[in-house]
């Protein structure tokens, strides 16, 4: 193998240098930024730690701060409830479900759809006065009067929640079921002969054996989560102070329309502090109990 | 006799299937309407989308061909389509190639700084996209990038997720014997990739080909950032653009949007069937 090293080298190298350019130098001029007042053309000015000072009371951005964090955790209970209750069931080797592969294929559907047309079609449906959903809600007596699902802050958080869940929780099945589909049935059996119920299955030998699938799934949630940008820019465009109004949003619109770069870069970089700490305290959590040897 | 039958069937265990499968029903109908309603409503008369859906639109209506008419007409739908598509394919095709050959090198060569650069890359793996978002539009300033397909292409060469994925799977399917074994036969180290790792990896590498293809599809924020002639645009901004259109057009395009993922799915998912049986050869 060691004479071979050149080949290693030269395999690795496009990737790499790919890897400098377009993901560690950005992420590090990004760093750089946060100490700096610019607009990105001119010259940086160093400014210390204004920006940071600067985000610690700005209002706007603590407002946005709350709005991203209702939003994912609303779409994350939402989103684990179902997976978890359709992973409970198709793991089951009593009720031996059939047809596992054209349910995972459906629920898979929303991923591939444009998140833009979503945007646009849920807007189109749930609009207050010609939207099909308040027709149906109004025909069929449920309301008297049509309700503004997306606009009246009283519902728009709950309804973002929701079509985030239903576009990523046929994703997340996706890749669990492939994590249980890898556990042997033998410890079904075992758990069956031990006369567990279906939750202490659930809870003993499902769950415990997709630890790191299911790792992944909930650091990919928390990503996802709390850069949360396409669908609000398109339901509602960028502006202060909308129960949409995100950590991404306000980042975005901070850098590339008002052209405070240092500013958006701080903020960029206030939301991989909080998408790092949330991933490592999954970690934490998760991998807490293996020691102990509770599994 | 039929006493008996009903006994059978009306256990508990098939009670609780019945209304697992109920339950399952109702979410796939969830998942489906709102793609059904997208369906159907690129047929309805503009008129019937501006006066409201209720009612009517869950019966297609007769003016696909108009709204086509309309829809080509006013959005430059097919150069879209086209700028995706040269976007698309380049990223995916590069993406598929050097994630694999990326994979093969972590996997099976030992070199010095590997275990630095593989530190860096899973730090780089947990950082949102987001955050190199704006130090990526300085370089591109400064690279002269700005407006170019470049930029849109070139990072799908480094995606780290994709790099660990399939070096996960090369660790598990490919002994590295195979590599020996070739190597003693005396191909030199290129065409061992190409020949031996290469095929052995597809069934990983179609599945990052269909996750790429979709992302770099779909994506949203790079060339909204990054693209500013309107020739240059891609089908996904120009989608963004048609939100306050009528809802017909904007579901028309989604459609003509959605061809090419369930196009490259549907062949990609034969790809994995046909790959699975090459590789039980190895066994």
């Amino acid at each position: 193998m060691r004479t071979k090293n050149k080949y290693g080298y030269l395999f690795f190298a496009p990737f790499f240098i790919i890897f400098i350019l377009f993901q560690l130098i950005p992420a590090g001029i990004t760093f750089f930024y946060t100490f700096t007042k610019t607009d990105g053309y001119s010259k940086a000015v160093m400014v210390g730690l204004d920006n940071w000072a600067r985000i610690l009371q700005d209002k706007l951005f603590f407002n946005a701060i709350r709005n991203t964090f209702q939003m994912w955790i609303i779409t994350f209970i939402v989103e684990f409830i179902i997976v978890i209750f359709l992973i409970m069931v198709f793991s089951d080797i009593k009720w031996k479900l059939k047809k596992l592969n054209v349910f995972r294929a459906l629920f898979y559907l929303p991923s591939l759809l444009t998140l833009v047309s979503i945007a646009a079609f849920f807007a189109n449906i749930l609009d207050p006065q010609q939207g099909i959903f308040n027709h149906f809600l109004m025909n069929t007596g449920i309301i008297n009067k049509p309700i503004d699902f997306l606009f009246n802050p009283k519902y728009s958080q709950i309804s973002l929640s929701l079509i985030q869940a239903w576009l990523w929780f046929g994703s997340s099945f996706l890749f669990l079921m492939a994590g249980v589909q890898g556990i042997s049935k033998d410890y079904y059996e075992s758990a069956r002969v031990d006369g567990a119920n279906r939750f202490q299955t659930l809870i003993a030998v499902t769950l415990p054996s997709i630890k790191p699938v299911m790792l992944y799934v909930v650091v990919t949630s928390i990503i996802s989560g709390m850069q949360l940008y396409e669908i609000p820019q398109i339901l509602l465009g960028t502006f202060p102070y909308s129960p949409f109004d995100t950590m991404s949003l306000r980042m975005v619109s901070t850098a590339f329309q008002w052209h405070q770069f240092g500013y958006g870069a701080t903020m960029a970089y206030v939301i991989f502090i909080f998408t790092f700490l949330l991933s490592f305290i999954t970690y934490k959590l998760m991998y807490k109990n293996h020691k102990d040897g509770a599994y | 006799m039929d006493q008996i039958n009903w006994k059978e069937l009306l256990t508990k265990n098939n009670l609780q299937k019945f209304f697992i499968y109920a339950i399952l029903i109702v979410l796939s109908s969830i998942i489906l309407l709102p793609i059904y309603i997208i369906l159907v409503s690129a047929s309805q008369q503009p008129e019937v989308m501006s006066q409201g859906m209720g009612g009517l639109s869950l019966i297609p209506g007769n003016a696909l061909g108009l709204n086509f008419y309309i829809l080509m007409s006013n959005f430059n739908i097919p150069r879209g389509l086209i700028n995706s598509l040269v976007i698309t394919l380049t990223s995916t095709v590069l993406c598929a190639f050097f994630s694999t050959l990326t994979a093969f090198a972590l996997q099976f060569y030992d070199f010095k700084g590997k275990k630095i650069a593989m530190g860096l890359m899973l730090l780089v793996m947990l950082a949102p996209a987001q955050l190199g978002l704006i130090g990526y539009y300085k370089i591109c300033l400064i690279y002269k990038l700005i407006d170019s397909y470049l930029p849109l292409i070139l990072p799908s060469v480094a995606n780290v997720f994709y790099v660990f994925f399939i070096k996960q799977y090369l660790s598990s399917n490919l002994h590295p014997s195979f590599i020996e074994a070739a190597r003693i036969d005396g191909s030199n180290e290129f065409y061992i990739f190409l020949k031996i790792v290469f095929p052995l990896a597809a069934p990983a590498t179609v599945v990052i080909t269909i996750l790429s293809f979709i992302s770099s599809w779909n994506d949203y924020i790079r060339p909204r950032i990054l693209i500013f002639s309107v020739e240059k645009q891609t089908l996904p901004v120009i989608l963004g653009n048609l939100r306050y259109a009528p809802g017909g057009l904007s579901s028309l395009a989604t459609i003509i949007s959605l061809i090419p993922v369930i196009a490259i799915f549907i062949y990609a998912s034969r790809k994995v069937v046909n790959n699975i049986s090459l590789g039980g050869v190895k066994e």
